[in-house]
């Protein structure tokens, strides 16, 4: 009873990191968190994938001289790998796109930025408006 | 095997802890400082489930350099995150939501450390056997990564090299700004 | 940073052992946990330290942005070039078989120089991640 508690409290804790992580996505303005949150959703991915790869009383997937050894299984181990580190220079890209945002925008909030777009599209629309009628004169 | 579980329960209940206090958190250095914690307790996790190598990239990569280009970004970033003005109560309904369907779907999941689970029959026997008859290598996370799957692994080394490349291409060149460029054009055609 | 001398004289010490670790992390993968990820990362951390406690303009002194993006394409070249060494020599697209006299001898050949690499690509990525950010310059300076 108390081992099968404890074989489920890993799932559960696991799917509740990962919805932390989709609620600093969508539900927080600034940027920085966002991509904090992209990172802590990944993580929980990759604990998930681990947790299967577990096999009770088995050992690291490293060979050994004694028979019947029992390995936990490596496979999830090698895509979580790989994964880990696209996750880091993927992470990059985006500090990278916020870096620039903040330099274009003065700001990495998404309200702001949106409103400054909102500002720009009506410049443009008024700017476009004299133009044409300049043109008709 | 039950206190194997037991740790495991108590790092996972730190990593939440972590992720709860990620929420409150207002100040980029707090932040930042908080992802890296999370990574490291991840990296103990990995032990404990007996992925020594997923484990050691974490801890250097996870809670190292990840760090560093945060802490790097973080000079050119506002220091203070500002209070939402919207309605977060949307985004916190469709997570519970989603988050009240995948525990409820845990229920089918096999059993943590069951050998008999569908994820250890397919083709793993093989690895584990080729790595030692065929391979040669005792580390079977080598074997697989750089020779079973050698596919896979190359196309991730190229996705890290281009992730590098498009780094370098966004930061570059920063002086001229987009906006600058915008607002020059616009004055120039009001001239005319 | 670089009038503490703590720092300096802990960072010269520390420098050529991490480099030797992570060259230990990278040779000894096939033995033990590591390999070409996370050799590569220990490496490029020995240089980021170098660039943080002695400036940026002394790290790229010692490891130069030219030679950083030489290398940083190399590692990937090396991977395909195995994989197009193994077509030539008769097999499959990265199959090791045939590169050396026994089907053992030639998988040890393949990954180790397959992590190797995934190593060098890895580590100068780091690294100029780590420079990218570092020399980025803010335009917004005269709004705030």
């Amino acid at each position: 009873m108390i081992s099968s508690a404890l074989g489920v409290w890993n799932y559960w804790v696991v799917f509740l990191l990962m919805m932390i992580g989709l609620f600093l996505v969508i539900g927080r303005q600034n940027f920085l968190k966002k991509i904090v949150g992209l990172t802590i959703f990944q993580t929980s991915v990759f604990l998930l994938y681990i947790t299967f790869g577990k096999i009770k009383g088995g050992t690291p997937p490293i060979l050994n001289n004694i028979n019947e050894t029992i390995y936990s299984n490596p496979l999830p181990h090698v895509l979580i790998l790989t994964a880990i580190v696209v996750g880091v220079a993927t992470t990059a890209l985006g500090l990278s796109l916020v870096l620039r945002i903040n330099s274009e925008y003065g700001s990495i909030e998404e309200e702001d930025i949106s409103a400054q777009d909102l500002v720009d599209y009506h410049d443009q629309i008024e700017t476009s408006k004299t133009v044409s009628i300049k043109f008709k004169k | 095997m039950i206190s194997e579980l037991i740790i495991n329960a108590f790092l996972v209940s730190i990593m939440l802890a972590i992720a709860i206090a990620l929420l409150k958190a207002r100040t980029v250095i707090y932040t930042v400082l908080l992802t890296s914690a999370y990574s490291l307790v991840a990296a103990l996790m990995f032990i404990t489930l007996d992925a020594v190598d997923v484990a050691f990239t974490e801890a250097s990569v996870g809670a190292g350099i990840s760090t560093i280009l945060f802490l790097a970004a973080m000079a050119f970033l506002p220091k203070k995150e500002e209070k939402n003005v919207t309605n977060q109560a949307f985004p916190a309904l469709l997570c519970l939501t989603l988050g009240g369907v995948l525990i409820w779907c845990s229920f089918d999941l096999p059993e943590i450390g069951l050998a008999t689970s569908p994820i250890h029959q397919h083709i793993v026997p093989e690895y584990i056997l080729g790595s030692r008859d065929d391979i040669g290598i005792p580390n079977i996370v080598t074997s697989v990564l750089a020779s079973y799957r050698g596919y896979d692994t190359f196309g991730e080394t190229i996705v890290v090299f281009t992730a590098g490349i498009a780094v370098l291409a966004i930061l570059k060149n920063n002086k001229t700004s987009l906006k600058k460029i915008k607002s020059q054009k616009k004055v120039a055609e009001n001239g005319q | 940073m670089d009038n503490n001398p703590i720092l300096r004289i802990a960072t010269k010490i520390l420098f050529a052992p991490i480099i030797l670790f992570g060259l230990y992390v990278q040779f000894h993968g096939d033995f033990g946990p590591g390999g070409g990820f996370q050799a590569g990362v220990i490496v490029a951390s020995a240089f980021i330290l170098y660039a943080i406690v002695f400036g940026l303009e002394k790290g790229k002194e010692l490891f130069p942005l030219s030679i950083n993006l030489f290398l940083l394409a190399l590692g990937g070249i090396l991977y395909g070039g195995v994989g197009i060494a193994s077509m030539m020599l008769g097999d499959e697209f990265l199959s090791y078989n045939v590169l050396g006299s026994s089907q053992q001898a030639g998988q040890h050949i393949g990954i180790l120089l397959v992590e190797f690499g995934v190593g060098l690509t890895v580590s100068n990525v780091m690294i100029a991640l780590f420079y990218a950010f570092a020399s980025f310059e803010s335009s917004n300076g005269e709004k705030k």
